[in-house]
């Protein structure tokens, strides 16, 4: 749904486990235990294989499909599915583009998009809440009272306003949804930052008179990555859905450029002469964005077992 | 909250969950699809009128399917054409035009005449006209409405009234009234400035607002007091049209009811509704489903609608066209200042196959500007332009065009490659602009598709400068896809006149001294056949030029519930009359 | 408490004019004249003409000025005249939003009836079918998108099977108060609006539940001899409240947020789909009115949200 704070499963972590110094053992016992984790292994591996076929679409296209993703054919409009010719597996659309190239390049579009947004927001997260928790004071209420503001307008109206208003490209929308969507990770960052300046092994960093940054970047910063990145594959989800949301008002990727929400909100158009263009974007928008909740959730659970209670 | 999820349930999640969505996904595939019906078959011109079977019965209401709701129920302010749509069917105008040919006919107007230097107005008012409240309708409701416009500052109005003698002095308080606007019992005399041959249809088809209603708003004295702000614009009280209106909820429907005073007689029907949906998907749908009785809907859900029997399908063509337009005066694309490129790019596209693929068949070709449904349109001696890519590339060769490398033809250095924009959301001209983009480049034209919303568009088809030719008049885009909904009028003055490159809507930066010569003549030589023989100049000479690729005129695609017995539509005019013209006469067969 | 309580408004104000500032900043100093629509197919227009309408709307002021005062009105409760519709802008809010409260109130009334009852009952039952069947439900409905499911469910229910309106929120011609036909109009927007609430609730009580079953009190009371059924529903669940309570917010956030795509999707003459419109048209009054006016019902749904924490847990009015 478009609303990101309440939209997606809210991995609420409990708070980082007590002891561990670094973040090497944690890594590994996680690695450990995610790998007898087969069904976050199984969506992992869903996951790469749809990276992978988007890194390699043009590859793809050009030496198996042998078809462009603007390719047309104004003969052979609406073509059914064929398994006979592989651009047309999944049929094509209404100007007789190849459904399944378009797909491909879809998922590198609708992935750029929700990686892309997530990478933003997450550095953005971080940098912010780390300070924030870490210096306190001042700078910690301006962070504060600009989430709180934020957070009070609802983010469809932000979005609306921001898409209608500036049309952006591609990439000026990532830059977008990257910028209205850093609050809750921000906020989490910055929770688990206060309490662990005040562990043991922080202040004895304190007392031996390490660095601010120092005591950021290697002794917090560490603790915190690995819950933070549950948070962001849940997020990279939710904001696939939310260009998919947006293109269906309209105001997501622009066509011709494929991606997976205006291809749904373009088929979900012609559903009454090519029925069968609805089942892959629909799919991959569904499947992807379940295979990143189950992994947010894999890794939860890999990395802190304690949560697991039953 | 913590989610976990085991293992074997998790595998069992994603089998079901995607099980799922394939399912409810094919639901409405899995419908077979009826064969079309052999009554249908031959409707795809317009349907005869129904014969009427018995006597009409009264009673009964239409509902009309939209997907923009109306802004402002006023002549003098509405922009939009829901809202005319509307406002339409309550209040009239002195003359109306042919629904077949956009010739002025009769209205409130019994007669009206044209003196011969094209200066003057003469309209006679019908007996007995009154508001739907018994009050008296009058020559000085027109007058009012003149006056309203010229001292409103919210319209858009007053270049219709603005060459009446006097009406810019009484538009900035100079005056305490139009003179030459003269009431006399029935007549009306107007008198303009200068011969100005459009004012018949624009004036007398000018819809009257009550000066009983809105007279209070405005001062003679003083030019300050006008009718923007006046809350009747969205609620009007009085009627002179077939229907009154009822009840109005924002982004949901329209009601309107009959207007027993109506001076063509009272209509059958009890009620008109305008009912809003968000897309012509949604309408589609409600019109499958009986929700609405009628709508205009979009080529894609015609072969779906057209197996409905419930539904009479209606046709034909609209005035006006979607084209694409090369700007000439662009620094850097200067190559659209030869003819001989533009004309490639007529012949390199396959525009019978766009209306074919895009249009389902329902439209036309056009060669130049004015429609073909006009009385003023003559296809004779007009090049069809058919595809024809060798043509094309042979006319790109003889400008001294070679194909590089890559395929994309070059001259002296410089590729022949420009970006087409169009406005996100039509998805007609979005198609067409990646057929266009994709023909071309076959060809060894390089397009770069582009999409922005319609208001920075709109922005940057009026507003912006190009660093080269700003001066000029030249805009900052090099070529783009937009279309034309014409008046019923064929003066194209303010799109073509060169005197329109800066500040009017001749964004293409043409100039050509036939051409202006023809549309000045076609303003001021006021008898029909010397008209039709001016644009007969100006269409020849465009469709020789072709400062656009002319594109297509699209068909208005009219379903009507065949229980509604008197339907007769044409295209004129555009869109909200050409449809209802006779809507008191329609009648619900049950 | 009733300090408390004012703390949590005098706290809301800095962020209130927050809010103001950012509305204002984000529409105004997008590129693209909110007059350039409005004048579109306007031929003739003369550039005094242009000027005039301009000053009209009072759009030659310097920004800064605009923007105090745009807030000035707006604090004396008025929003202006919307561009395209031409009425008072607090007249459209009025009659739109109570359509999206209505639609959002019961989207929330259906995900904490439908959704804490399935998570109660996934603890209850854990590891079992149900369980299962349940986790199944809640991931799904995070991952569909919404306008999907909504136009899936006009295609097949209504369109098919003619078991619902297409959309709007009456039939022409039935009255205001056919409570039948009102409520068939509302079934898809209601189900596609509460799909994700339900799957957070469900999700939430689950673990909440697993939380409180695994504690001493509860101990207690099933060594008291209790009813598993009693101490389940009645203690478990009088200790869930908390957390039902906290979660209300967030989701009146994501409800109104939702109600666009769903208003959009369902024809619901609402709030959503109004300013939908409008800012697709530019038409900035209605626009402002309505990210302030919804921010500030969001504000007061938090501090509310906050009272009513604190009085339900004394040791939050402490910190």
């Amino acid at each position: 749904m478009v609303a990101t704070e309440a939209a997606k499963p809210r991995a609420v972590v409990g708070p980082v486990v007590a002891g561990r110094k670094t973040g090497a053992g944690l890594w590994s016992n996680a690695a450990y235990r995610l790998r007898r984790d087969r069904v976050t292994v199984v969506a992992a591996v869903g996951l790469a294989l749809f990276v992978v076929l988007a890194a390699s679409a043009d590859l793809l296209a050009q030496s198996f499909f042998r078809y462009g993703f603007t390719q047309q054919d104004l003969l052979n409009t609406y073509a059914k599915p064929d398994l006979q010719t592989p651009a047309f597996w999944l049929g094509g659309d209404e100007i007789g583009r190849s459904q399944i190239v378009r797909l491909l390049f879809g998922a590198r579009i609708s992935l750029a998009v929700g990686f892309g947004a997530a990478f933003i927001n997450l550095t953005i997260g971080i940098a912010l809440g780390l300070a924030a928790g870490y210096f306190r004071g001042w700078f910690d209420d301006l962070v504060q009272f600009v989430i709180s503001t934020l957070n009070s307008i609802p983010t469809i109206f932000l979005l609306l306003i921001v898409a209608v208003l500036f049309s952006p490209g591609t990439w000026t929308l990532v830059g977008i949804l990257g910028l209205l969507s850093w609050q809750s990770i921000t906020l989490f960052v910055r929770g688990q930052t206060l309490s662990l300046r005040e562990r043991d092994f922080v202040s004895a960093g304190r007392v031996i008179g390490a660095s601010h940054r120092r005591l950021m970047f290697q002794h917090i910063l560490p603790n915190v990555l690995p819950l933070v990145f549950i948070l962001s594959a849940i997020d990279v989800g939710g904001l696939i859905l939310v260009e998919s949301a947006l293109s269906f008002l309209g105001l997501g990727v622009h066509p011709p450029t494929p991606s997976w929400g205006n291809m749904l909100t373009n088929a979900a158009q012609h559903l009454s002469r090519g029925p069968w263009l609805v089942y892959g974007p629909g799919l991959a928008i569904f499947s992807t964005v379940l295979c990143l909740y189950l992994i947010g959730d894999g890794l939860r659970d890999a990395l802190d077992p304690r949560l697991k209670q039953d | 909250m913590r989610l976990r999820l085991s293992v074997p349930l998790r595998r069992a999640l994603v089998g079901l969950a995607i099980a799922a969505f394939v399912v409810s996904a094919c639901a409405p595939a899995a419908v077979p699809p009826a064969a079309p019906s052999p009554a249908k078959a031959g409707q795809a011109a317009p349907a005869a009128p129904a014969a009427p079977a018995g006597p009409p019965t009264p009673g009964g209401r239409y509902i009309f399917g939209s997907f923009s709701d109306a802004k402002v129920l006023s002549p003098v302010l509405s922009t939009d054409v829901p809202s005319a749509e509307v406002w339409w069917r309550v209040y009239e105008s002195l003359i109306k035009v042919d629904r077949n040919t956009g010739q002025p006919v009769p209205r409130l107007a019994e007669k009206f005449e044209f003196s011969p230097d094209g200066k003057g107005l003469i309209f006679t008012l019908r007996d007995g006209l009154t508001w739907s409240d018994g009050s008296a309708f009058s020559g000085d409701d027109f007058k009012f409405t003149a006056e309203a416009v010229m001292r409103s500052k919210k319209t858009v109005r007053k270049n219709i009234f603005q060459d009446i003698v006097g009406a810019r002095e009484f538009g900035e308080g100079k005056a305490d009234t139009i003179s030459g606007i003269a009431v006399d019992g029935k007549t009306i005399t107007v008198t303009l400035e200068k011969p100005f041959c459009p004012a018949l249809t624009g004036i007398g088809g000018f819809g009257v607002i009550p000066k009983s209603v809105f007279g209070k708003y405005m001062d003679p004295r003083d030019p300050s007091k006008n009718l923007d702000d006046a809350p009747e614009n969205t609620a009007p009280p009085l009627a002179m049209g077939v229907f009154k209106l009822k009840e109005w909820k924002p982004n949901d429907h329209i009601t309107l009811e009959r207007n027993d005073r109506f001076f063509g007689g009272k209509a059958f029907l009890d009620e008109w509704v305008f009912k809003i949906y968000p897309d012509a998907t949604a309408v589609a749908a409600a019109l499958k489903t009986g929700e609405i009785d009628a709508a205009r809907v979009e080529p894609k859900d015609l072969e779906e609608l057209k197996r409905v029997d419930s539904l009479n399908f209606f046709s034909f063509l609209a005035p006006g066209y979607t084209y694409l337009g090369w700007n000439q005066l662009r620094g850097g694309k200067e190559f659209f200042q030869s003819k001989e490129v533009r004309q490639a790019l007529a012949y390199g596209l396959n525009m019978d196959q766009v209306i074919d693929k895009i249009l389902f068949g329902e439209g036309k070709k056009m060669l130049a500007h004015t429609p073909p449904v006009s009385w003023a349109y003559d296809p004779e001696a007009l090049n069809d332009y058919k595809y024809d890519p060798k043509k094309a590339q042979a006319l790109l060769e003889q400008e001294g065009w070679t194909k590089g490398p890559d395929g994309i033809y070059q001259k002296g250095g410089q590729r022949l490659e420009f970006t087409l924009i169009t406005n996100s959301g039509n998805r007609v001209r979005e198609t067409l602009l990646q057929i266009a983009a994709e023909q071309y480049k076959q060809l060894g034209i390089s397009v770069i598709p582009q999409t922005e919303s319609f208001e920075a568009l709109v922005d940057r088809l009026g507003k912006s400068k190009d660093p080269k030719y700003g001066d000029q008049g030249g805009h900052d885009y090099d070529a783009f896809i937009l279309g034309w909904s014409l008046g019923d009028d064929p003066d194209a003055y303010s799109i073509w006149h060169s005197s329109q490159i800066q500040g009017g809507f001749n964004q293409v930066g043409y100039k050509n001294e036939v051409v202006d010569k023809a549309l000045e003549d076609g303003r001021t030589n006021c008898a029909q056949a010397d008209r039709k023989e001016a644009y007969k100049r100006f269409d020849r000479q465009l469709n020789e030029d072709q400062p656009y690729n002319f594109g297509f005129a699209p068909n208005t695609l009219l379903f009507v519930n065949k229980k509604f017995q008197g339907v007769d539509p044409g295209p004129f005019p555009n869109y909200y009359n050409g449809t209802l013209w006779n809507v008191e006469k329609w009648w619900i067969k049950q | 408490m009733a300090t408390f309580a004012l703390r949590r408004l005098i706290q809301a104000i800095p962020t209130f004019f927050g809010i103001t500032l950012i509305t204002f900043a984000l529409i105004r100093l997008a590129p693209g004249d909110p007059l350039s629509l409005l004048v579109f197919g306007a031929t003739d227009l003369t550039a005094e003409d242009y000027a005039a309408l301009r000053r009209s709307y009072g759009l030659d002021q310097p920004i800064p000025v605009q923007y105090l005062s745009w807030l000035g009105r707006t604090l004396s409760g008025d929003f202006g005249q919307s561009f395209l519709y031409r009425r008072p802008v607090i007249q459209m809010i009025a009659a739109s939003l109570p359509n999206t409260l209505q639609l959002s109130a019961l989207a929330l009334l259906v995900a904490v009836v439908v959704g804490v009852p399935l998570g109660v009952i996934a603890a209850r039952y854990r590891g079992t079918f149900v369980d299962q069947l349940i986790r199944i439900l809640s991931v799904a409905g995070h991952a569909i998108p919404p306008f999907w499911f909504g136009l899936l469910f006009i295609l097949v229910l209504s369109v098919q099977f003619h078991l619902f309106p297409v959309g709007g929120m009456l039939t022409i011609g039935k009255g205001e108060w056919d409570i039948a036909d009102r409520l068939a109009h509302l079934v898809g927007p209601v189900l596609t609006l509460s799909l994700v609430g339900i799957a957070n609730y469900s999700r939430y009580m689950r673990t909440e539940t697993l939380d409180i079953l695994g504690q001493d009190f509860i101990r207690t009371a099933q060594a008291k001899g209790l009813r598993e059924r009693t101490v389940l529903y009645v203690h478990a669940l009088r200790n869930a409240l908390l957390p039902i309570i906290t979660a209300l917010g967030g989701l009146l956030a994501f409800l109104i947020s939702g109600s666009v795509v769903v208003e959009q999707v369902f024809a619901w003459p609402g709030m959503g789909r109004m300013t939908f419109e409008a800012a697709r048209s530019k038409d900035y009054p209605i626009v402002m009115a309505v990210v302030v006016i919804s921010s500030a019902l969001l504000l007061v749904s938090y501090i509310l949200r906050d009272v009513a924490y604190g009085v339900a847990d004394p040791r939050v009015r402490r910190s």
